[in-house]
């Protein structure tokens, strides 16, 4: 698929951490995320949930189910479900950009689409600079929140356990 | 990645043989669980559930599945002692090999659910005691061989020569003879080495009705190098004339060893001539390489003893290879999406010759092109068809299991019950027969726990003191019909309509309206139920709302009519694939859907002037029947406003007993569509079969009709209004 990006680092990562639902880590120990934005946030994933990244493709919708699924979409043949991150994580829609990408990752056994409004780079880090579930008000996205980290002086990244955010709006 | 994948793929085999085992195991204990009600279950059958566990625990320790090579070996201790006489038959005993066979599929659901061949998940949570424990059996290996039955040692009567060759379990077959007074012969028949295996087959077919086979072996002298001699050891049970008969036109060569009552005197060598033609290969067929093989097979025949039973082992294992070949259902689901995207380019095709025969200049090109396009259409369908058969198993691979449970069932609730079965061998897709197993199982638990009544009471009623359950498979046009009948006590309408009632499901006032039919339809809602309490074997929280469910979830629909004191029937219609289905393409609201053809019954034009109204009910005269209105746009939840639009059109969907017409845009053809699951994650909606692939990069849901339908006469909701109107 010539649509598709593979994310490079994935062989090189050290497996044996795949327990954490925080990060992965390299071979120097560090933390590595996938960032990616929302409206004018960015937030990063653990870069082991995410198996494929693609341009988005078209998509069929779905009659009466919930608002944050957009519809179905094909990957190689297989039929994903393709989730509005940002109405999944509590933004307003807005326009479609240009730069918005799917994410795909592995929940319970099934394949799904994230959509995002882009994809901005693997983010590395420290493990000592990963600030822990910053205290934030109190509420059901907030919760989901692990963890801050800022790659640079004006970067700022929204660390989220996506897994637990899928599985909630699952059931 | 390799090495785990690797692991996989041996998991998968190991699973799909084991499973293999459990059925035919099944099946044999099932038969010899019937035979051992009217007597003597056949010596062959048990041997063979005695090899059966043999290679199970083979097959488990290669793997390294040690709760399973355990149970294997305690199982077949089991049945040595069984097949060699030491222990008879008991109800104990049976439902203990019954029991078995299901802890086997616990333990190869365990491995299959976890993915890990080593699981350890497992625990035998039986009383059962290993033979090691068990008094009455195992301990003494040598118990009985001599001392039960030693008034007649077979050496007395049998050459060493012959006695030398037999397996124990063979020695014990022939004394058992022997003890009944059976008359023993020996056999010598030719084969010729082109056709020995069907031969054989013929020979033995024809022996058995009139006595036990103890043993067959390739002789050691021969003078014919494409010949096999054989020699069958043969008990007979009917009279010496029978056996003439059953040997007419065979040459045989029979010596006898322990004369029966009738043997003529000269039989002590005996010829039954063969026809001079029949039976000896002409010259002409033979070849070198035959002969080659022929002296190579027999060479070791001649020299050593040992060799001879490794010489009859191989004439088995060589049959047994050829019969099948196991493929993972996963490989023809890849092939037939395969097809799909042949599919695909086909229409593509067909759409590029046609643009091309509007081209004047183009247009012999564009005939030549339609016409290689046709010829690769049929070709593409029977390739489709070939891929579907291949996934065709006959239904008897569920309803052996299906007679095990019942068995099991009818013991634990104490009630004599015949499980009647026909239709066994009617064919439908791998993946429905997996999916049907649990709802069909549920509805004879159902039947036998609260259909049948107890002997006392159908003593009292006057019907014969065992249940009759009729489980019944056959095909009718694209669909299986499986049928569940019982008759027992029949359904109690009227505490249907109370528990309908109490859970909530309708006024009392609406209650009196229904009709009978639907009045049994209600037993489908969760929570109603005609039982009071709930059972160890039914109402452990799955009901037949589940079983509606499941049903539904396979695009079948399942119906129940009942009597009163008569009995109940159960019928299940599902489509016979689900792998590729013809459909119609529709348009509603700009979107493109597929619908199953076979849910249709016909397409008609319909617009706002034709629609009648009926408490508000948009509805349509068809053929001066009333049929109710689905408007797709606001079924889907976006509708609109004002009359329906003109030239749209109208199918009428019949599902079960039930009609309904779907209005939708525009129809924009049919085809054949690859029908794809959809994820776990779009389990709230009901309305769909899956997606499918049209070929413009962009799914296109396959509505689930009879979702729809069930849909649209439950709901309060009024999808023949326009939104606005309805409150």
């Amino acid at each position: 698929m010539s649509n598709s990006i593979v994310i490079p680092d994935m062989a090189k990562l050290n497996t044996g951490n795949r327990n954490s639902v925080i990060a992965g880590k390299d071979d120097d120990m560090k933390l590595v995320f996938l960032g990616f934005v929302l409206g004018d946030e960015e937030f990063g994933v653990d870069l082991h949930l995410v198996k494929q990244i693609v341009m988005p493709p078209p998509v069929t919708w779905v009659p009466r189910v919930q608002p944050h699924i957009l519809g179905v979409i094909s990957i190689r043949g297989n039929v994903v479900t393709l989730i509005d991150t940002r109405l999944l994580m509590g933004f307003d829609v807005s326009d479609r950009r240009n730069s918005a990408r799917v994410l795909l990752v592995d929940v319970r056994d099934e394949r799904i689409g994230l959509l995002v409004d882009a994809i901005t780079q693997v983010r590395r880090v420290p493990v000592q600079a990963f600030e822990e579930s910053p205290d934030l008000d109190e509420g059901s996205m907030t919760d989901h929140v692990v963890g801050i980290i800022r790659p640079d002086k004006q970067t700022q990244v929204t660390i989220i356990d996506l897994k637990e955010i899928l599985l909630e709006a699952m059931r | 990645m390799s090495k785990n994948s690797q692991g996989n793929k041996a998991m998968k085999e190991f699973l799909a043989e084991a499973q293999e085992f459990v059925e035919s195991l099944s099946r044999n204990l099932i038969e010899i669980d019937k035979a051992v009600k009217t007597g003597e279950p056949d010596p062959d059958m048990v041997n063979e559930v005695f090899r059966g566990w043999h290679t199970l625990k083979g097959l488990s320790s290669t793997f390294g599945v040690e709760p399973l090579s355990l149970l294997a070996h305690n199982e077949e201790s089991l049945l040595d002692d069984i097949r060699l006489g030491r222990k008879v038959f008991t109800p104990h005993i049976l439902d203990s090999l019954f029991e078995s066979i299901e802890e086997v599929t616990k333990i190869l659901d365990i491995i299959n659910e976890s993915g890990d061949i080593k699981a350890t998940g497992y625990r035998d949570n039986r009383t059962k005691t290993t033979p090691e424990q068990s008094p009455d059996s195992g301990g003494a290996p040598d118990y009985g061989k001599d001392d039960a039955e030693s008034f007649i040692d077979p050496k007395s009567l049998i050459d060493a020569e012959v006695l030398e060759v037999l397996t124990e379990f063979e020695e014990h077959r022939l004394r058992i003879n022997l003890q009944q007074g059976q008359a023993i012969y020996k056999m010598r028949i030719g084969f010729s080495l082109m056709s020995i295996d069907q031969e054989l087959e013929d020979i033995k077919g024809r022996l058995r009705p009139i006595g036990e086979i103890i043993t067959y072996l390739p002789s050691s002298e021969s003078n014919d190098p494409d010949m096999l001699d054989i020699d069958i050891l043969l008990a007979l049970h009917q009279s010496w004339e029978d056996l003439e008969a059953a040997l007419e036109g065979v040459g045989a060569g029979i010596s006898t060893l322990v004369p029966g009552r009738d043997t003529p005197k000269a039989a002590s060598d005996t010829m039954i001539p063969a026809p001079p033609t029949a039976e000896q290969p002409s010259d002409s067929s033979m070849t070198g390489i035959d002969s080659a093989v022929a002296s190579e097979i027999e060479s070791p025949v001649i020299s050593e003893r040992g060799l001879v039973k490794k010489q009859k082992e191989q004439l088995l294992s060589l049959r047994s290879v050829s019969q099948s070949v196991r493929v993972d259902i996963g490989k023809l689901d890849h092939l037939m999406n395969v097809v799909g995207e042949l599919n695909i380019i086909r229409n593509a095709i067909t759409k590029i010759s046609e643009e091309m025969r509007s081209l004047s200049e183009q247009r012999e090109l564009a005939i030549e092109l339609h016409r290689v396009s046709r010829g690769f259409d049929r070709r593409l369908a029977e390739m489709q068809e070939g891929i579907l058969e291949v996934r065709m198993v006959p239904v008897s691979q569920m309803f052996d299991r299906l007679s095990r449970m019942t068995r099991k069932m009818s013991r634990g609730v104490g009630k004599e019950i015949n499980l009647v079965i026909s239709g066994a061998d009617t064919e439908v897709d791998k993946l429905i027969i997996e999916e049907l197993s649990d709802p069909v199982m549920h509805i004879i638990r159902n039947a036998i726990d609260h259909g049948i009544e107890d002997a006392a009471e159908r003593r009292a009623v006057g019907k014969p003191e065992f249940g009759t359950v009729a489980l019944t498979a056959y095909q009718k046009g694209n669909h299986i019909l499986i049928e569940v009948e019982d008759d027992g006590a029949g359904i109690d309408g009227e505490k249907i309509l109370e528990a309908a009632v109490d859970n909530g499901y309708l006024s009392k006032e609406a209650a009196a309206s229904l009709s009978e039919r639907e009045v049994l339809n209600l037993i489908f809602l969760p929570g109603v139920t005609t039982t009071v309490k709930a059972n160890e074997l039914s109402g452990r929280g799955v009901g037949m709302d589940v079983v509606k469910t499941n049903i539904s979830a396979l695009s079948g629909v399942v119906e129940v009519q009942s009597e009163l004191g008569i009995g109940t029937k159960f019928t299940i219609t599902m489509p016979v694939t689900l792998a590729i289905i013809p459909a119609l393409l529709v348009s509603v609201d700009e979107n493109t859907f597929a619908v199953p053809l076979n849910t249709v019954a016909e397409a008609l034009t319909i617009s706002g002037a034709d629609v009648n109204k009926v408490m508000g009910l948009e509805t349509f005269t068809l053929r001066g029947q009333t049929l109710p209105l689905c408007r797709m746009d606001g079924f889907f939840g976006r509708p609109r406003h004002g009359a329906i639009p003109k030239s749209s059109r109208l199918l009428v969907a019949s599902l079960g007993q039930r009609r309904l017409g779907l209005v939708i845009d525009e129809l924009l053809g049919q085809q054949d569509v690859v029908i794809k699951p959809l994820g776990y994650s779009l389990d709230e909606t009901r309305f769909f079969a899956g997606a499918t692939d049209l070929g413009d990069q962009k799914l296109s849901l396959v509505i689930d009709t009879a979702a729809v339908i069930e849909e649209f006469f439950a709901s309060n909701e009024d999808f023949t209004q326009p939104a606005a109107q309805a409150e």
